[in-house]
Order: structure tokens, then C-alpha cells, then sequence
């Protein structure tokens, strides 16, 4: 089954859905899905088509907006189907997965975190990798990093400021004098 | 009813097992909340490990993020190599030598053997029996003088390229990976008899925390955990990549040789049957290599071209996938990482509650999480 024929057969299902199959230059097509109509598509394929198995989900930032991928898997029928929704940046919400595959759970808990995307009716939407009360979400595009946490720099140290003390202040070079190594 | 045997009844108490526990195998935090010994709840925190791969990714060129991807999984990094690779070249749409692929599967399958001689034996050892590990490592140890022969390190590879590998096999290590071949088919029965039959050992495991094939699937496990749980799916045979077809081997599944299919026991079986096929499949491809290129010409710094791709790789811990975008520049748009341990701690929560505090271990080792591979 090509994502061609899983576009037709929701179709069939969803007339009045705009679904969208698209593709760039290389890679794999995916197929664009409403984002308040993704739940039951993702429950159609589920119950109807054995796409039991949810192999991928995970958050972008495509700098119009954001988007999340579904990367659903059928067991039987060894093929597997992208699905995608883009949320703007003033709403980035849509409904959460978790009762139909559960791993969605910890995967949009991973999305929220990273890239601050809301999934409604999570059970326990808090972040996961980050600590709890870190501010921002890092893998936006526009993410600014703190300089500090808690004190703690998150910027290294620059290596010759480091370095100095241990070695003796070099004279300064007389005026005229050629520079070491030249 | 404070401190009485009836408290202990009806009281639940809230244990923090890690980040610093030894059989965490990493740094990992699991909130118990126990009544007596028996659990009833448990939370999986994880992130303490977490070292923003996928944001390095975006500002690094695609050919300097190779070696990251060995910092995935460092247990089993040639398939962090072969899955990033994979999905570079499929945007750039580039042809892999066989020659090359041969090497990767050696490779890989010799990564698999080692990764899996750790497995069970950090397992038992977690079990108190610490010589089997001793054994397992005396093994990886000859795969490590190997490994270090084939890319030039032991644990963290940065072994593939994109069109193939870094380097061409030094003469005579053909014979070697086979002489080790001959040597590791007396080496499992010799584990065996030193563990797996051990009474004491299956009687801890057998009808311990069993994940059935419906949860397995629910929670999307992976590799030798889905396996067990009877569910018949291997990357390498239902969605070949590479030169995976060209090969005879099994796909294992738990049959719950002691217990029940999909317990604890039957995870630990399935690694060591597995070691066994991939044996076979170094052995067959070490005979049949094929003469020519190891590395296809390509740029050195390649502009993809601009899409999305998926490709997962069977690690040793199930599904590796990497979700890769490029916007036509020399550095990744977006590469999500998709890891079956992080999949795995999300079902713990629904398959723990009813077993006891020494059951956790138990099982905790028998999925053989690594903490960086959740994290990432």
C-alpha cells in the first residue's frame, strides 16, 4: 500500500475532509491532514486498516508555523503511512493520542516540551526532558538560551580566560619590535 | 496505626528508586508507590540524560552529525551510523556499494552479538550472579579488538558514510571474525549451562511481569521486547533494507519456554537466541563479501535536497528510526530521533502495578533500557 491508496481509502471514508498528499523534492510523501480531523482519521486507520502500531510522532518547527508527524504502521500489511497537521503559532494545539496508541503519551510530552505544542485531553501534558521549570521550548526556531540557570552558565566559558592564570603575563611588546614568529 | 503490621496494610509508602541506582542501567528515576513490597503505581522520570541531539543536529552539517548519532545508543552505535546514513542517502539519492553494505551488516550484526552478551549479562548480574558477565565481557572484548581493526574504535564507531564506510577491512580479518564465529558457537552453551539453566535464575523470571502482544504493540516496543511478546515483526525481514534479503536467518519470537510468552524469561531467552542468528548472518556475509568500492563517490559536505524522509533500522533495542527534513542547505532542517527504549518506559506504568520491588529489577533488566538512547 502506497500513501496513494491510503489518501483514496480516506477519502472514501472522509468526503468532505481535505486531505492532501504532498512531497518535496526527495524523500517520502506524507499526507496533510486538518489538524482538528486528525484523531479520527488516526482511529479509522486504527480500526479499519490495522494501522495498530504507532511508530513515530514528533513535533517541527517549519518557521510558518508548527507541524506534528504520525508515523502509523500496519503489521499485516508490512506498510506504513506519515500523517501530518500544521497548527499556527497562536493556537499550537490538537488532540492528544495517547487512548489509541500508548506511546503518544510520553512522544507528545516530548513535543510540548521541545516545541511547546498542545495536545488536548493529555492525561499528564509535563515536561519530560527538560526540567520542570525551565522557560522556553527549545527546539523552536526562535529559541533564545538563557544565560544562566540557577546560576549555572549554559554558555562555556571562553577557553583563554580559563587559561591565563596558569601561565605568567606576558611583557608587553615593545613599540617597534617584531611580533613572535614572524 | 502508626509503625503496626496492619499500617503496613493499608499505608502506601513513596520510594524513589534512582537517578542513582545500579539497576537502572543509567540515570533514570522510577516514583514507586508501593504498599509493603508490592507496587501499585510507578512513574518513569526520565530526561536526566538528556543532551539536546536533535537541536545539535540542527546546527551541524550533515556529515558532522555522524558521530552523534553514536552517542544515541553508545551500546549499539553502528546502528545509530546506519539509520542517520540510510536517511541522508535516501534524500540524496544515492546508491551504497555492496561491498559497503556487506561491511555494515558485519558491522551491525556483530555490534547486535556484543550489545546483547552486555544485555544478558548486566541482567544477571542485576539478579546477583555476577560471573556471567564477567564471561560476556571476556567475549565482547574480542569483538571490541575486531571492531577496532574495522572503524579504528571500540564503543563509540563513527564508522559509516554516506555511500558506504570509512575504510576498507585490513587483510586477514575475515579470518578472524570467523575464527571468533567458531569460538562463540561453544561459548552459549557454555553460558547456558553457567546461567540460563540455573534454577533459581528462571524461578525469578518465569511469569514475571508478562506484556502481552496487544500491550506491546499499544506501547509501540521494540526489537527482542516485541518479540518475546509473540508478535512476529523484524525491520531487517518485513521492510529489508540493506542486504538483509540475501541472508538466511530466523526471526526469534518468545515461545515462554519456563513461563508464559512475553515474561521476563522470555525476554532474556529471545536475546540469546538471537546472538545465534546473527552469527549465521556475519558468517554467511563474511563468506560472501564481494570484491569492489567500499565508499560511493559523493560530496564530501552534501546540499540534500530538500524533503522529508523515515527510516528505521532494527537495533538491538527494536526501531531506530530518524525522521530527517532537509530545506536544501548543508544542515539538517529537523532530524527526530525515534528510540524503542523511550517507547518502553512509557509501558512500564501499565505493566508494573501487582509485582514486587525484586520483580522491578527483574524486569527493568530484561528490557535492557539504555538511559541516553530515552533521553537523547
Amino acid at each position: 500500500m502506497t500513501a496513494n491508496d491510503i489518501l483514496a481509502l480516506l477519502q472514501q471514508h472522509f468526503p468532505h475532509t481535505p486531505f492532501e498528499l504532498q512531497q518535496g523534492q526527495a524523500g517520502d510523501p506524507w499526507i496533510l491532514v486538518p489538524a482538528d480531523q486528525i484523531l479520527p482519521t488516526l482511529d479509522h486507520l486504527k480500526s479499519q486498516h490495522g494501522f495498530v502500531f504507532l511508530s513515530c510522532l514528533g513535533g517541527i518547527d517549519y518557521t510558518t508555523g508548527l507541524g506534528v508527524v504520525y508515523i502509523i504502521r500496519s503489521l499485516e500489511k508490512k506498510c506504513e503511512v506519515t500523517l501530518k497537521v500544521l497548527l499556527p503559532y497562536d493556537q499550537p494545539e490538537v488532540a492528544s493520542a495517547h487512548a489509541l496508541y500508548g506511546n503518544a503519551n510520553f512522544f507528545e510530552r516530548e513535543a510540548w516540551d521541545l516545541l511547546g505544542i498542545r495536545f488536548s485531553g493529555h492525561p499528564d501534558l509535563v515536561r519530560i526532558m527538560l526540567p520542570d521549570d525551565w522557560e522556553g521550548h527549545p527546539l523552536r526556531k526562535d529559541y533564545v538560551e538563557a544565560p544562566d540557570y540557577h546560576g549555572i552558565p549554559t554558555t562555556r566559558p571562553d577557553s583563554h580566560a580559563l587559561l591565563t592564570p596558569l601561565y605568567p603575563a606576558k611583557p608587553a611588546a615593545e613599540p617597534g619590535a617584531t611580533p613572535e614568529g614572524a | 496505626m502508626k509503625g503496626t503490621a496492619e499500617s503496613l496494610q493499608h499505608d502506601t509508602t513513596i520510594v524513589n528508586m534512582g537517578p542513582q541506582h545500579p539497576s537502572t542501567h543509567g540515570v533514570l528515576n522510577l516514583t514507586l508507590t508501593l504498599r509493603g513490597e508490592l507496587i501499585e503505581a510507578a512513574r518513569p522520570k526520565v530526561g536526566f540524560l538528556h543532551r539536546a541531539i536533535e537541536k545539535i543536529a540542527e546546527s551541524t552539517q550533515y556529515v558532522g552529525f555522524i558521530p552523534y548519532t553514536d552517542r544515541v545508543d553508545y551500546l549499539s552505535a553502528m546502528f545509530g551510523n546506519q539509520g542517520y546514513c540510510m536517511a541522508v542517502e535516501k534524500l540524496l539519492g544515492i546508491e551504497v556499494p555492496r561491498r559497503a553494505e556487506y561491511m555494515r551488516v558485519v558491522a551491525c550484526e556483530l555490534n547486535r552479538i556484543i550489545n546483547h552478551l552486555i544485555a544478558c549479562g548486566t541482567f544477571a548480574m542485576d539478579l546477583g550472579a555476577f560471573t556471567p558477565f564477567l564471561h560476556g565481557m571476556r567475549e565482547r572484548e574480542m569483538v571490541n579488538d575486531m571492531m577496532e581493526k574495522i572503524c579504528g574504535a571500540r564503543l563509540n564507531y563513527n564508522y559509516m558514510r554516506f555511500g558506504g564506510v570509512s575504510r576498507d577491512w585490513v587483510p586477514g580479518l575475515d579470518k578472524e571474525i570467523l575464527a571468533f564465529l567458531d569460538r562463540f558457537e561453544t561459548f552459549l552453551p557454555e553460558f547456558n549451562r553457567l546461567i540460563t539453566g540455573n534454577e533459581i535464575f528462571v524461578k525469578r523470571l518465569v511469569h514475571v511481569v508478562p506484556i502481552s502482544a496487544a500491550q506491546a504493540i499499544k506501547y509501540g516496543l521494540g526489537g527482542p521486547n516485541l518479540r518475546a511478546s509473540g508478535v512476529d515483526f523484524d525491520l531487517r525481514r518485513d521492510y529489508p533494507y540493506s542486504v538483509y534479503p540475501e541472508f538466511k536467518f530466523k526471526v526469534i519470537t518468545g515461545v515462554g519456554y519456563r513461563g508464559e510468552t512475553g515474561d521476563t524469561f522470555s525476554r532474556y531467552m529471545v536475546r540469546l537466541d538471537e546472538m545465534v542468528e546473527s552469527a549465521k548472518i556475519v558468517r554467511q556475509a563474511v563468506e560472501g563479501i564481494p570484491e569492489g568500492e567500499y565508499l560511493a563517490k559523493v560530496a564530501r559536505n552534501p546540499v540534500v535536497p530538500a524533503g522529508e524522509v523515515y527510516t528505521h533500522v532494527e537495533s538491538t533495542r527494536g526501531e531506530m528510526g530518524f525522521y530527517l527534513i532537509s530545506d536544501g542547505t548543508d544542515k539538517p532542517f529537523r532530524c527526530k530521533i525515534r528510540t524503542s527504549s523511550f517507547c518502553a518506559m512509557a509501558a512500564i506504568p501499565e505493566v508494573i502495578p501487582g509485582f514486587m520491588v525484586a520483580d522491578l529489577t527483574a524486569f527493568f533488566g530484561s528490557l535492557d533500557v539504555v538511559a541516553p538512547e530515552v533521553d537523547r
